[in-house]
């Protein structure tokens, strides 16, 4: 062996020994050691369709974060992990947070998910930010908080809505029982509905993956209401809405605010529909216009722009509020940022302002009204509480 | 039991035949269709794993998040399934959540919740259950993910099918047996009317015409075998019904016959009663004539062989004559020569010396001298001249002299294989005679049965008194008379029957001439037996021996006791006067 290859190989050797004997922060000279905090998203599974388009946003964030010195100057190191769709893969996920020693928890997207996942978080004391609408996430514990509006104010306003805007006198209420944003939101639309005076004329439950709605639809036929209330997913209400409309139904369809993609499912079939969002590139605030700016700088190929997936503004708003919450804290312990994010007053979030109450919920968050008429839907008007 | 009907035979041969069939199908299928029940269950439990696998995900979930409608709906589509009847899903307690029943099914209480339950474990089972009298597949399992026990199922599968199932196989059996029973009673029914009905027709023609009946007919209207026998039968019983009237009708012509010809019979009874001693006086005459016609044949033929023998005689004594005269001249003649022969070198002898060179040579001459002159003196004794025979002697006595003489010794050291045997009666009458020529006799005899034995072997010397009361029609006619034996017997070659015819004839002899014996040694024998009026008889057979009788005439006083004994065969007869 030649004088080189033994120089190599001892150079080789005492980098590899070297390191053992001083930590990572000694050798890196100061650098910051990363903070991980989790992502709770189904990237597999019936809902990763609603999921993935959110992932953007997510990263946007983080990017976001990271470029302006991350977490009290620590990089923000994201754990996406998968729920696979389901209550049981939430609570997996978020164990598998709590092994990832993650300080802090955005997710999930659906309620059924957060609902699964949040007793596992407000156990393990890491703060758990929910994008859901369920009004049962927040009641979990002291470490779970929401960012969206809730279920009871969706279904109050939606039904108002059908009631004085739309003028309807009865109403269809349709459940993917398998989620209980859906159930929910169905129950609380069904009863404010019928307090302001109209009549639910057909009710129907459906399984989550269900394709085929040919009875549903045969209901909703005979019984003829005004309006039909869809509080599904973009999948399940599409196909709905589509094979109603195949049917010869010329109702109008109304949705909650999880018909991002529905578009794709029902076609045409959609025009005339309405739909909550929890955004609009219409709400014209200066986080809202920051993040579009930033979205389109970093996702805009040429000409071609980006369509923003409305759900996936909240996301961009959990993460901006965490990276508050800590810079308020001061400090990266999960109960400190607990504690900044239970006083979390007047927050700018892209979607609306965020103000946390006592159960963790947000007060006074708007509510976007879209109608269906073209490819985009349309902003239709806003609803406050 | 033993099956004397035909019927029953038949019967019971099907029967037997489709029992051994049923059962042995029986036997092979048994273990298909266990192993079928088993396979079936196997399946469904299968089934019932594989329903719950692609649900359980799904199922945990809808039960974890308390999706009761949603858990229904799952419930429901499983039930879609054929004969899945009832599902149960608990939760991880064991309370009962949601169910899909089926129609008119009401829950028991024992399954109403789950107790006991080891909520640690996980499990599945599958067994066999009874709800509400119905029988059931009962797949019950825990359902667990990612380590969480979230609740249990519970599937009924109805096995209503199942045992349809088993019912058609057993149905599938029954039927089978029942088609064997029909194809009994069809083969019954059917041979019956084609076989046992037909023979049974037959059977009672048959006792019919047994009976008498002649000319029954039996209706048989098949083409089979059983037809043909019946056409068969009825020809045969119109060929007896012809032949009993035929016969009946002959046994009355033969009666009238019969009585004429018993009268017949009788005449000719009579007639024959006249022949018979007709036949009778005529036979007796023509026995006499017979009997007298026999006798007068017998005296010619015995005086015919009387004459045979006395001619024989005649002719023998002639020869014996001619040769003896023959011999008696030249011996004479002979023995005048050889005196000086004989006594002259004696005379020289008494002038020679021992050592002289001439004592050998002249010897010689007087021995050859002395062997001529006792050829000679054969052939004196065999031209019968001066021969004494009126000196009573004892030929007891006479024998002994003779075996203790240097002739004998001078045999016996020749034949030094030869046993000499002698059994004398001790009151052996006498005889007259010349013990000389006796002497020689019994030499030449005793000489004969030593060579006829060369390879050794016994000579028995006997003596006996003997009455002979019939002729004895031997080599020689003995006559009747009281005699003394002298028998001289070998055990060697024995003699011929030609040759017997010729032994007594001087030189000749089977043997060389000059080294054993004269050639006329039994020439001198018969010589010296017809100058003492005896008899010579021999008995002798090839290669058994030879017994040479010698009777000479007893000379001895009366004796009152007497044995008594014929020639072939012996008979011991004690008379006392």
């Amino acid at each position: 062996m030649n004088r080189c290859m033994k120089l190599f190989l001892c150079c080789f050797l005492i980098l590899q020994i070297f390191p053992k004997f001083f930590p990572e922060n000694v050798i890196a000279n100061s650098s910051p050691e990363p903070v991980n905090v989790a992502a709770i998203l189904s990237i597999t599974g019936i809902a990763s369709p609603h999921n993935k388009p959110l992932i953007p946003l997510i990263e946007l964030a983080v990017d976001e974060i990271n470029s302006n010195g991350g977490l009290l100057g620590h990089p923000l190191r994201l754990m996406m992990l998968d729920n696979k769709s389901t209550p049981i893969g939430s609570i997996q996920a978020a164990r598998d947070a709590v092994l990832g020693n993650a300080v802090a928890v955005i997710g999930a997207h659906w309620s059924s998910h957060s609902l699964a996942m949040a007793p596992v978080l407000q156990k393990a004391a890491i703060p758990m930010i929910s994008l859901s609408t369920n009004p049962d996430i927040t009641l979990v514990g002291d470490y779970i908080f929401r960012i969206n509006f809730n279920d009871i104010f969706q279904g109050e306003m939606l039904a108002r809505f059908a009631r004085t805007t739309l003028g309807a006198q009865s109403a269809a209420v349709l459940k993917n029982l398998n989620e209980a944003y859906c159930l929910t939101l169905a129950k609380y639309f069904a009863g404010h509905f019928r307090e302001l005076g109209g009549k639910i004329l057909f009710e129907s439950g459906y399984k989550g993956d269900a394709v085929d709605f040919k009875e549903i639809v045969s209901g909703i036929k005979v019984a003829a209401p005004d309006v039909v209330f869809i509080p599904g997913y973009s999948r399940d209400s599409g196909f709905l809405i589509k094979q109603a409309h195949m049917q010869g139904i010329k109702t109008v369809f109304i949705g909650g605010d999880a018909w991002d993609d529905i578009r794709v499912y029902a076609g045409d079939a959609l025009d005339g529909s309405f739909c909550t969002s929890v955004w609009h590139p219409r709400m014209d605030n200066p986080a809202s216009r920051h993040m579009q700016a930033k979205y389109h700088q970093k996702y805009d190929q040429g000409e071609i722009e980006s369509k923003i997936n409305f759900s996936a503004v909240p996301w961009y708003d959990a993460f901006m509020l965490l990276k508050d919450a800590v810079k308020r804290a001061k400090s990266l312990e999960r109960a400190d940022i607990r504690d900044a994010l239970a006083a979390t007053r007047e927050f700018q979030g892209a979607s609306g302002t965020v103000n946390l109450d006592l159960n963790g919920d947000p007060v006074g968050k708007e509510m976007v009204i879209l109608k269906y008429d073209s490819d985009t839907p349309v902003f239709f008007r806003t609803l406050m509480p | 039991m033993k099956l004397k009907s035909l019927r029953l035979k038949i019967s019971a041969a099907i029967m037997v035949t489709c029992i051994l069939i049923s059962l042995s199908i029986a036997a092979a299928m048994y273990p298909f269709e266990l192993e079928r029940r088993q396979a079936r269950l196997r399946n469904i439990h299968l089934l019932l794993h594989a329903v719950f696998d692609q649900k359980k995900d799904e199922l945990a979930n809808e039960i974890y998040a308390d999706q009761k409608e949603a858990l229904e709906i799952s419930l429901e589509e499983i039930q879609r399934l054929e004969n899945i009847e009832t599902l149960f899903v608990y939760d991880h307690e064991g309370k009962m959540k949601a169910s899909a029943l089926s129609e008119n099914f009401t829950i028991p209480d024992a399954i109403k919740s789950i107790d006991n339950i080891d909520t640690s474990s996980n499990f599945t089972r599958f067994s066999k259950k009874q709800y509400n009298q119905k029988n059931y597949a009962e797949f019950f399992s825990s359902i667990e993910v990612i380590g969480i026990n979230v609740g249990y199922i519970r599937i009924l599968y109805d096995l209503k099918t199942f045992q349809q199932e088993s019912r058609m196989i057993f149905l599938f059996f029954a039927v089978l047996c029942l088609a064997l029973l029909c194809i009994i009673i069809l083969l019954n029914f059917f041979l019956t009317r084609s076989v046992i009905l037909p023979a049974s027709k037959l059977r009672n023609a048959m006792s019919a015409l047994q009976e008498g009946d002649f000319g029954t007919q039996v209706t048989i209207s098949s083409q089979d075998e059983i037809g043909q026998m019946a056409v068969a039968f009825n020809e045969m019983s119109q060929r007896l019904h012809r032949q009993h009237a035929d016969l009946t009708s002959a046994i009355a012509t033969k009666d009238a016959y019969a009585l004429e010809l018993k009268k017949s019979n009788r005449k000719l009874e009579q007639l024959n009663l006249n022949l018979e001693n007709m036949v009778q006086e005529r036979t007796i005459e023509l026995s006499k004539s017979n009997k007298k016609l026999q006798e007068e044949i017998e005296e010619r033929q015995m005086a015919y062989r009387k004459k045979e023998e006395l001619e024989q005689r005649l002719a023998r004594s002639k020869k014996m004559e001619a040769l003896g005269l023959l011999a008696g001249g030249v011996a004479h003649d002979l023995n005048n020569v050889l005196s000086g022969v004989v006594s002259y070198p004696d005379l020289l002898l008494l002038d020679l010396e021992e050592s002289d060179p001439m004592y050998k040579p002249v010897l010689t001459i007087k021995d050859s001298g002395i062997k001529a002159a006792a050829i000679v003196q054969d052939l004196l004794t065999l031209a019968r001249r001066g021969v004494v025979i009126d000196e009573l002697l004892n030929l007891n006595r006479v024998l002994k002299e003779y075996i203790m003489s240097p002739e004998h010794n001078k045999i016996q050291m020749y034949h030094n294989n030869i046993v000499i045997e002698t059994n004398f009666q001790n009151d052996l009458l006498n005889i007259k005679g010349s013990p000389l020529h006796l002497k020689k006799s019994i030499m030449n005899l005793v000489s004969n049965a030593a060579e006829a034995q060369p390879d050794g072997g016994t000579i028995r010397i006997s003596t006996y008194n003997r009455y002979v009361d019939m002729p004895i029609r031997g080599y020689e006619h003995v006559d009747e008379g009281d005699y003394v034996v002298l028998e001289v017997r070998d055990f060697g070659v024995g003699i011929s029957e030609k040759d017997q015819e010729r032994i007594f004839e001087p030189f000749y002899t089977k043997k060389t001439m000059g080294r054993s014996g004269t050639g006329l040694g039994m020439a001198v024998v018969w010589g010296t037996m017809q100058d003492h009026n005896g008899y010579i008889n021999i008995k002798s057979k090839m290669n058994q021996g030879t017994t040479f009788e010698l009777f000479f005439r007893q000379q001895g006083r009366y004796c009152p006791r007497r044995l008594k004994f014929r020639c072939s065969q012996v008979i011991w007869e004690i008379t006392k006067l």
